[in-house]
């Protein structure tokens, strides 16, 4: 059951015809059968009509002049002011500036630190692979040598074996 | 020159949006075009906002140099009659608040008498219009009492025929808050304008 404050709260709906049509039976069948309701949409319905009906002002003959004069009054001082806020304005934009060139040379700074650091560790990194060229070029290089001093390096040739690997081999000669 | 070009020229038929953006291309005649316009309505809304005519006037002026100077803060996503109404509307506000403001300093307000609105002078068929012309007054004053919020909207929505989304938009609130705020209004004035309804019902 619909109550007058339900009613009152969708009072500009049900005047403009916005209401789901379900509410709006039940709000027409509560204003039918409430007098006090009743008077408020009547009311409201002839204040709304009555408003668009107010005698409406026109500006004054001298509007335009008036207006016209303080448009040039109002710019004609500008340049001055204007170029006085422009050279406070380029002071505080060279504070600004300088302000900024501090901080990014600082960050340059730290930048260019970090950036050596980690300059640094690729170069402990490409030592790796230089050891283990050597290590794969020699069984290579050496093997000629250590044919012909088969005899005499015998011993040495088996502690390079577990070095010389059929791995390592096999990684040279896919390589070429 | 054609009919055709001769009325973009003068911009008869051109839109708000046009005219403004011609303005802002250095258009001093758009600018004229736009004054002309909206003086009159924008000094009705204003003049039911602060219940005065010559500092209504003051206000539209106000406006349109706000317009002049700022012309390139206007972006087109909005539209035009919103933008200016949303100035309008702010100068109005601020009025209001210095009218406090020296209402409470000023014994002088308690001395003198309150001033009369301003009503156009409509001569023709003199008793309906004495009629009329009272029945305004008493609109307007209870106009007047009610708070700034709830007056903007009811002016907007009510007098100068703004819809809800329009109103939303010049005055920066959710379209929800306008229709209450509307709502409200209009069930305050319809119990302080009784007699008149009265009235016009005998």
């Amino acid at each position: 059951m619909i109550q007058c404050d339900t009613v009152q709260e969708m009072l500009s709906n049900y005047i403009e015809k916005s209401l789901e049509p379900d509410l709006r039976t039940q709000i027409q069948q509560h204003i039918d059968s409430c007098p006090s309701c009743k008077k408020i949409v009547a009311n409201v319905q002839y204040l709304t009509q009555r408003f668009r009906r107010l005698s409406s002002l026109n500006v004054s003959p001298q509007f335009n002049q008036a207006l016209r004069s303080r448009i040039m009054a109002n710019t004609r001082t500008e340049p001055p002011r204007l170029s006085a806020r422009n050279l406070s304005y380029g002071f505080s934009g060279l504070a600004i500036v300088a302000g900024i060139y501090f901080i990014t040379s600082s960050d340059i700074f730290q930048s260019n630190q970090s950036d050596s650091e980690s300059a640094r560790k690729p170069e402990i990194i490409n030592t790796q692979p230089d050891r283990r060229i050597p290590l794969q070029q020699n069984p290579v290089a050496v093997q000629p040598v250590d044919q012909s001093k088969e005899t005499l390096t015998s011993d040495s040739l088996k502690e390079r074996k577990p070095v010389a690997s059929d791995k390592n081999i096999k990684l040279v000669g896919s390589e070429e | 020159m054609t009919e055709e070009q001769n009325r973009v020229r003068t911009g008869i038929e051109a839109s708000d949006e046009e005219l403004i953006a011609r303005f802002q291309q250095g258009d001093n005649y758009a600018f004229d075009l736009l004054v002309k316009r909206y003086k009159d309505p924008l000094l009705n809304f204003i003049y039911r906002f602060i219940g005065e005519k010559n500092e209504a006037e003051d206000i539209v002026q106000e406006t349109f140099l706000r317009l002049f100077k700022n012309k390139h803060y206007y972006k087109e996503i909005a539209k035009f009659s919103t933008w200016i109404y949303t100035i309008a509307g702010n100068l109005a506000k601020t009025e209001l608040r210095k009218r406090k403001r020296r209402k409470l300093f000023s014994i002088s307000h308690y001395l003198s008498t309150e001033k009369d609105y301003d009503i156009p002078d409509q001569t023709t068929s003199p008793e309906s219009d004495t009629n009329t012309l009272i029945t305004d007054k008493i609109i307007q004053k209870a106009i007047d009492k009610l708070s700034p919020k709830f007056k903007q909207v009811i002016i907007l929505r009510d007098i100068q025929g703004f819809s809800y989304e329009e109103i939303a938009e010049i005055v920066g609130i959710p379209l929800g808050t306008v229709k209450s705020r509307v709502n409200r209004a209009r069930l305050k004035l319809q119990e302080d304008l009784q007699d008149i309804i009265v009235d016009t019902e005998m």
